[in-house]
């Protein structure tokens, strides 16, 4: 619509630009007859000889174009259009209450999730300052977060993912890698991911994970396992992943 | 603090945007037989039934016109004492959010009215709009969804 809108060319109107916004969205019962398209003759489209781009420094700032925009929400709406609410409005209910928000991330080649109230900050990856005689386990050393020394665990070894990208040793240094803070009542650590992808909302199963199962990850402090975007998520279990992580530090 | 502007026939007129829950597009109301004079119809929101009033239609007489820029405040209403169920308001024009202050706002005659560059600006009191009739319809809707609940 914009476009037919623009498109119109007409002879430049002398009057235009000093047309008074408060004319704009008055009550117009039909589409106005009279359009004006100052923009496209002496505005940032046309010559730019309009005495208002002083002030204004581009049409998108000036109150005649903004008025030409509200006059496009006048028109009536296209076919199908209050059909389409109307069905959107009703469905939207089951969408919603679909899933748990939580935040989704990759350790090597493993999809993780966490549930986002033990979730602080997501962050830029940062120098790892390792401690005398702790090279080995899950404990990578502190890492500095505005300030603060926060105690800098490897999930990855934790959970037993194999040595992919950024797991083990090898500390993402690429451009995706990301250092989470987590927080669970009085535990506060960090720990480096390969990728975040976000918040999604994912649909937690109810019954709780079989213990027996082949999962390691899943065994160690999973939730359960989803399908998100064809990817086999494993939802960690906040109790569990806090608990694993104080016994491994202990 | 936000005021959603709108038009009622020819004055622009303001409303608290904390008020407003939702600004949604024009949807296909179900006619409520029997309900006064004012009320539009009801839709399915998420699942519950929302009561619409058109203001047009309540304080000039007409119904609104059906246009891009008319569309359904989903405004917070206390339709119970101490309880809220949505409500829905058709408004025509409704493009525009300014900020302003309540103390902006001055008693004129019988209306709160501000200073804008555009003009006067009205509050819209829908208070005073709202007949008994109205009142209890609204009532009576919040009532079947609570009856509903405690039923499920």
């Amino acid at each position: 619509m914009l476009a037919e809108f623009k498109n119109r060319r007409r002879k430049p109107e002398p009057a235009a630009p000093a047309e008074s916004p408060a004319a704009a969205p008055a009550l117009m019962v039909d589409p106005p007859t009279e359009r004006t398209d100052c923009w496209q003759h002496i505005g940032i489209w046309g010559d730019v000889s309009c005495p208002e781009l002083q002030v204004h420094l581009h049409c998108r700032n000036c109150p005649v174009y903004a008025a030409a925009a509200m006059r496009l929400l006048d028109s009536r709406p296209p076919a199908g259009y209050r059909r389409e609410w109307t069905e959107r409005m009703a469905e939207l209910a089951i969408a919603t209450d679909l899933g748990t928000p939580m935040l989704v991330f990759r350790i090597g080649d493993e999809w993780l999730a966490l549930d986002i109230s033990v979730m602080e900050e997501v962050g830029e990856m940062r120098p790892i300052h390792t401690l005398p005689h702790r090279r080995e386990g899950v404990l990578l050393g502190v890492v500095n977060v505005r300030g603060e020394l926060l105690t800098c665990v490897s999930v990855g070894r934790l959970l037993g993912i194999d040595k992919g990208v950024g797991t083990g040793g090898l500390l993402p240094r690429a451009a995706a890698g990301r250092l989470l803070v987590v927080r669970h009542q009085n535990e506060h650590y960090a720990f480096p991911v390969t990728e975040v992808r976000g918040v999604q909302h994912l649909a937690l199963p109810e019954a709780p994970a079989e213990i027996e199962s082949e999962d390691r990850i899943l065994r160690a402090a999973g939730r359960g396992r989803v399908m998100w975007r064809e990817q086999s998520v494993c939802c960690l279990d906040e109790q569990k992943l806090f608990a694993a992580l104080n016994r491994s530090l202990a | 603090m936000l005021f959603l502007t709108f038009q009622l026939g020819a004055d622009r007129y303001a409303l608290e945007a904390a008020r407003v829950l939702e600004v949604l597009a024009m949807v296909e109301l179900g006619k409520i037989v029997g309900a006064p004079v004012g009320t539009a119809g009801e839709f399915d929101y998420h699942g519950a039934s929302v009561p619409v009033l058109d203001l047009c239609l309540l304080a000039l007489g007409r119904p609104s016109n059906l246009r891009l820029s008319t569309r359904i405040l989903l405004l917070k209403h206390e339709s119970q004492p101490g309880s809220m169920w949505p409500l829905g308001l058709i408004v025509e024009h409704a493009t525009e959010l300014v900020p302003k202050q309540l103390g902006e706002f001055t008693m004129v005659g019988d209306a709160l009215v501000a200073q804008d560059p555009r003009g006067r600006l009205r509050l819209l009191q829908l208070d005073k709009l709202l007949t008994d009739e109205l009142r209890d319809l609204l009532s009576v809707y919040h009532l079947a969804h609570s009856q509903n609940a405690d039923a499920g």
